[in-house]
């Protein structure tokens, strides 16, 4: 009996995993966004009245404000901007000033930045009080707390 | 001499190996680089800059503008740091010598009846004995009293700076 020849050459079709493949990719470029920089990881106290921050007006800082426990005891907060901690209020009045200047002031002569003040809700007042005396010396008004929604 | 037919095929063939290594990184980057969209909101607030130093006992300017003060209970405080944040009591006062507030509900009641002025104003600021404390009302707090005066349709809140920062 002669040998029947078979062809075993193995074919694996590979449309189906593009198919996935692109789903998941367009999937992941429409519900996510960009990691921001400027935005620590914290616990933000909880708003009713918080509104969307869709819009981001074009002149806006973000400072965050840590609370973090060390040794099990110590508390310990810090001002970040971008990565970077401004704990000496000098030098955050001095960023702060440069950057009020580079926005501009309306006619009434207040700074045309705003601030966001990111403050983990755990944090001492005392702390924030630091920010918001930063952005008066430095004539910015505006302010706003990051908040999560509370529901209820 | 119809053999040359056979040895060329003339289907095009796709080569797909690249493609997906492209798709695959790029889907790799999405993945790692990115992250889910925050539904981080905010609360609008304003800092008197040309009236923010100026002392608690001073009186108010306008009419229209009323002080809300925060006042901690010192008492409450025992444990660490982590539970006096939590278990603090912290009252709020809507004059000097008024008696303090500590439910929020009854603060939205007393905010509501003033908020029929549309021009109504809030002055947030530390009662006199914080000032000279630790000052460690957590600020969850003070972003509640905020969130009450909103809930009230006060729009404009102002916040008081600590007296010592004159310069």
């Amino acid at each position: 009996m002669a040998k029947k020849k078979y062809d075993v050459t193995c074919v694996s079709d590979l449309t189906p995993m593009i198919d996935c493949t692109f789903l998941l990719l367009i999937f992941f470029m429409c519900v996510t966004e960009m990691a921001k920089v400027e935005f620590e990881q914290l616990t933000l106290p909880k708003a009713l009245k918080a509104i969307e921050d869709k819009e981001v007006p074009k002149d806006r800082q973000v400072i965050n404000v840590t609370y973090s426990i060390v040794n099990n005891s110590e508390v310990v907060s810090n001002i970040i901007v971008r990565k970077v901690t401004y704990n000496e209020p000098d030098k955050l009045v001095a960023f702060l000033k440069t950057r009020a200047e580079k926005a501009g002031r309306d006619e009434k002569g207040v700074s045309r930045l705003s601030v966001k003040i990111r403050a983990d809700g755990r944090v001492a007042y005392q702390q924030v009080q630091r920010v918001m005396v930063a952005c008066m010396k430095a004539g910015i008004s505006r302010i706003s707390f990051g908040a999560e929604p509370k529901k209820g | 001499m119809g053999s040359v037919k056979e040895q060329y095929s003339d289907e095009p063939e796709l080569c797909f190996t690249s493609l997906i290594d492209i798709v695959f990184l790029l889907l790799i980057f999405f993945m790692c680089a990115t992250k889910f969209k925050q539904t981080e909101q905010r609360l609008d607030c304003f800092l008197p800059c040309d009236e923010g130093q100026m002392p608690t006992t001073a009186p108010l300017k306008k009419p229209e503008e009323l002080s809300i003060f925060i006042k901690d209970d010192v008492n409450a405080r025992a444990g660490n740091f982590e539970r006096r944040a939590v278990r603090r009591a912290t009252y709020y006062l809507m004059s000097r010598d008024a008696q303090p507030v500590s439910d929020p509900n009854q603060l939205l009641a007393k905010l509501s009846q003033l908020a029929t002025n549309p021009e109504q104003q809030v002055l947030i600021a530390l009662y006199d004995e914080m000032r000279d404390k630790d000052q460690l009302v957590p600020f969850f707090n003070v972003v509640a009293l905020v969130d009450v005066c909103k809930m009230a349709g006060i729009q404009i809140v102002k916040f008081q700076a600590p007296a010592q920062t004159t310069e």
